[in-house]
């Protein structure tokens, strides 16, 4: 009940940054309307107009109660640059993202964790080192950067993959490497270490003593200690990653909900803003309580 | 059945153990007992093949006809022929198993023919407890589950590796009187030379690395260093004087030839320097006798004024719920040394932090050298808790590693800012401390220093603020037992030389019956009974403290 209250709480704060937010960033919706020469021609009464017809020329107490009405009547708005309701912008664009970001937190999960296994269990030989070298190599690459070499190489160089757009399987391979090869570094890096720390853990070495074999040791009672604090992990990234990957669906031009976003901050679409962040949100919200409620599953010190 | 010949283990080529010969017999109980760093786990360890890979294992240990010190491949052995109850097992069972299927695994791993209900019944527990999950049993009943997963393969040896470290007093009784009870051929490893010698066939005593003593049940112990062991264990009874051992035992490759007690034996003589003495007859000594200790002495508590004063304290932990302490009040005067005994969860520490105005207590007064503290905060708060001194449990953790012990010893006077030369006021409070008073010491790390010295820099620490209170929390409990009695020695000169008001806690009634002038029981967050230290060993109103006084 009281974690309930919790995340309500969260939800509420989130919903009060979303909206006010946006509205400090400089500048306004108004430079949609034309070029700022254009606008400053405009006389008082016509800017007044304007700002009357969509709603952001009120105070701001009043725009935030409307937007709170609107939320809880999964009524979002208007976008401001193209006149579609935001939630049908954002209905469009989430699939998109949720099978961008699915298979990629998959695929990282699988391989990230399986190699963080073997890179602990190897630390002192070679091919452990040169996991970890190449992990930490991993971690530090720019996405945009990466994803922006892919193109170039497999685009425009070999021209065997579409650089741009979704629809078919060939365009998810680039952007899902992107994210896969520079997520992964995290997921190794986080398992290697949990899995280093329970290894040398009490329970583990006294399992040792008591004769329990090395195949064993590792199966059964090193990995599910291990995992536990990557499990938080996967879940708490699926939320952030839900939200759009905004630099990868930028540079692939993926119709996601990153891209989405990016192109309502560029814009300055308050609405279409809102409703982005508050999916964002909502995700890193719902993920975290997900992993809140299955955490004890795995790990009974944590159940009542 | 278990026969170590001439064994040794060294770490990059420095003898933990040092030639050490021991047999166990079949059935046979055998205590080996020392203190931290004599050798005695690396012997343990070494038998199931359980040493990290720098350590390197020379002699024989021949249990049957195969030889453990060989040994390479542990399969079918380790949990099979010798199993082990390893050290820790508060911590040590798995987390995420429950109890039935850990003793399952065991089973099925050491082709164990016994069904899981019958080996915690063995073991004193009921066969409810197999579905529980370690966390949800005491530490008792976690020992007692880690000695059934070593009986579950049917050893015929069994090492026990500090079997009551971190149980309370009286459930190290039983499962020490579990473990005797068994039946089979055990190895029991200690500190704790008083509590094993009732159940053990035999006792072995190390020092360095050494094998002191061998001897069977009922013989008098004669080497210097167990008699020093066994003064240095805290009777309950106040006509039996509690002694330590000057000094400390040498760190590890720096023992010097020669008997490795003789720096700290009161009996050694000019050949004790140079000849190691042999193992003779069970005895390692040139010519054992009646060695004399320095011991704690005994006052007659002074009624000085009140140093602090605290009434009717009532502590709830909001967070978890729990009341900690249930409207307690105490006394001290200055000059005299009060005992605040309790197991844990007895809210013996809260107390004292309550005292030293870390914490806030939810209801009740704290008084201190005749001002009140509860309900102080700042800068005021601050210029209080300078008159109390404060000495933590842990020697290794307490003191900044990187700072000398000058500048550890200064830190009060600096916060105080106390103007003038510090360096003749720190050296003041080494001396007090019972520590030397030279300016080379200034300039010693902490970590070049052995436990007990490390616990006297902590007391010169708290001297140096000129505290009119000193509460020691569990001072001693981390130190071997040969150095505890010298550190109540100091707090005692501490008392009666400078009228200091002391607060020892501790969960062990025999030190506070030694070392304390008034003593209070605290359980479950109340005082069960308090009163003059003499009168309550003598005649303990309470059941609880009888029960502790066993
Ligand atoms: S040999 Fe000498 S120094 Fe060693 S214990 Fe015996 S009397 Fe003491």
């Amino acid at each position: 009940m009281r974690r309930i209250l919790e995340y309500g709480a969260v939800v509420v704060i989130a919903l009060l940054l979303n909206f006010l937010l946006p509205r400090a960033l400089p500048g306004g919706p108004m430079k949609l309307f034309g070029s700022p020469e254009a606008l400053s021609r405009l006389t008082e009464a016509e800017r007044a107009q304007i700002a009357q017809q969509y709603g952001f020329g009120r105070p701001l107490p009043e725009q935030f109660a409307d937007y709170l009405t609107g939320v809880f009547t999964l009524d979002l708005g208007t976008s401001l640059s193209d006149g579609r309701p935001v939630a049908e912008a954002i209905g469009e664009a989430l699939p998109w993202t949720l099978l961008l970001v699915g298979t990629s937190i998959v695929i990282t999960c699988v391989l990230g964790v399986a190699l963080g296994v073997l890179g602990a269990l190897r630390r002192r030989r070679g091919g452990g080192a040169g996991l970890l070298g190449t992990a930490i190599v991993l971690d530090s690459l720019p996405a945009f950067w990466l994803g922006m070499l892919l193109i170039v190489v497999f685009g425009v160089q070999l021209n065997v993959l579409p650089t741009y757009g979704a629809g078919t399987l060939a365009h998810l391979v680039l952007p899902v490497t992107t994210l896969v090869v520079t997520g992964l570094g995290y997921f190794f890096l986080y398992t290697r270490s949990s899995m280093l720390t329970v290894l040398t853990s009490e329970p583990v070495q006294h399992a040792h003593a008591r004769g329990v074999p090395y195949g064993r040791l590792v199966r059964r009672h090193a990995l599910r200690p291990a995992l536990l604090p990557v499990h938080t992990i996967v879940l708490m990234e699926i939320g952030f990653l839900a939200g759009g990957s905004i630099v990868i669906e930028t540079v692939f031009a993926y119709p996601g909900l990153g891209r989405l976003t990016f192109g309502a901050i560029s814009a300055r679409d308050y609405p279409l803003m809102q409703g982005a962040f508050l999916v964002l949100t909502l995700m890193v919200v719902a993920m975290n309580a997900i992993a809140d409620a299955t955490y004890p599953l795995l790990d009974p010190r944590a159940r009542q | 059945m278990l026969s170590i010949t001439g064994m040794s283990v060294c770490y990059d080529g420095l003898p933990a153990v040092d030639r050490v010969s021991l047999d166990v017999g079949d059935g046979e109980i055998v205590a080996l007992v020392g203190e931290s760093g004599c050798g005695k786990t690396s012997l343990a360890r070494a038998l199931l093949g359980l040493l990290p890979g720098s350590a390197e294992v020379t002699g024989s240990a021949m249990l049957g006809d195969d030889d453990l010190a060989r040994r390479t491949d542990w399969a079918g052995v380790r949990g099979r022929k010798i199993a082990i109850v390893p050290q820790g097992a508060m911590t040590g069972l798995s987390p995420v198993h429950k109890v039935g299927a850990q003793i399952e695994e065991m089973l099925t791993l050491h082709g164990g023919r016994a069904r899981p209900g019958e080996l915690l019944d063995r073991v004193g527990l009921g066969a409810e407890h197999l579905t529980c999950h370690p966390h949800e049993l005491s530490g008792g009943q976690r020992q007692r589950v880690a000695i059934a997963l070593a009986l579950a393969g049917e050893p015929s040896l069994l090492v026990a590796d500090e079997p009551t470290t971190g149980l309370d007093a009286i459930v190290q009784r039983q499962v020490l009187a579990l473990l005797a009870s068994l039946g089979i051929g055990m190895l029991i490893v200690s500190h704790d030379l008083a509590a094993l010698a009732p159940h053990a066939d035999r006792v072995a005593v190390m020092y360095a690395g050494r094998l002191a003593e061998d001897r069977p049940k009922g013989a008098p112990p004669r080497h210097p260093y167990t008699l020093g062991l066994l003064t240095a264990t805290p009777a309950t009874d106040r006509s039996i004087p509690w002694g330590s051992v000057p000094g400390s035992a040498p760190p590890l490759g720096q023992a010097r030839p020669g008997c490795r007690f003789a720096p700290r034996c009161p009996l050694a003589l000019d050949p004790c320097h140079d000849v190691d003495p042999p193992l003779v007859d069970g005895l390692a000594c040139h010519h054992p006798g009646a060695p004399v200790y320095p011991v704690v002495p005994r006052s007659t508590p002074s009624a000085g004024t009140a140093a602090a004063t605290l009434t009717g304290i009532r502590h709830t932990y909001r967070r978890r719920g729990v009341q900690a302490l249930k409207g307690v009040d105490l006394e001290v005067r200055s000059g005299e040394i009060v005992g605040l005994v309790g197991e844990s969860g007895s809210g013996k520490s809260t107390l004292a932090r309550i005292a030293l105005g870390l914490i806030k207590p939810t209801a009740g007064r704290v008084v201190v050298d005749g001002e009140e503290l509860t309900g102080r905060t700042g800068k005021a708060l601050r210029l209080l808790q300078r008159r109390i001194g404060f000495v933590h449990q842990d020697p290794y953790d307490s003191l900044h590693p990187g700072m000398r012990v000058g500048a550890l010893v200064a830190e009060p006077l600096v916060v105080a800012g106390t103007p003038g030369d510090r360096e003749e006021k720190v050296l003041a409070a080494l001396e007090a401390a019972g520590l030397p008073c030279e300016r080379e010491f200034l300039r010693r790390f902490p970590g070049q220093l052995s436990g007990g010295q490390r616990q006297r820099v902590s007391i010169a620490r708290a001297l140096a603020g000129e505290p009119v209170l000193l509460i020691a929390d569990e001072a001693t409990s981390m130190l071997d037992v040969s150095t505890r009695a010298g550190i109540a020695t100091t707090l005692r000169s501490l008392a009666s030389g400078r009228g200091l008001a002391v607060v020892f806690v501790t969960h062990d009634l025999g030190e506070a019956v030694q070392a304390c002038d008034r003593i209070v029981v605290l359980r479950s967050g109340e005082i069960v009974e308090h009163g003059p230290a003499a009168d309550l060993a003598a005649a303990p109103a309470h059941p609880y403290t009888q029960e502790l006084l066993k």
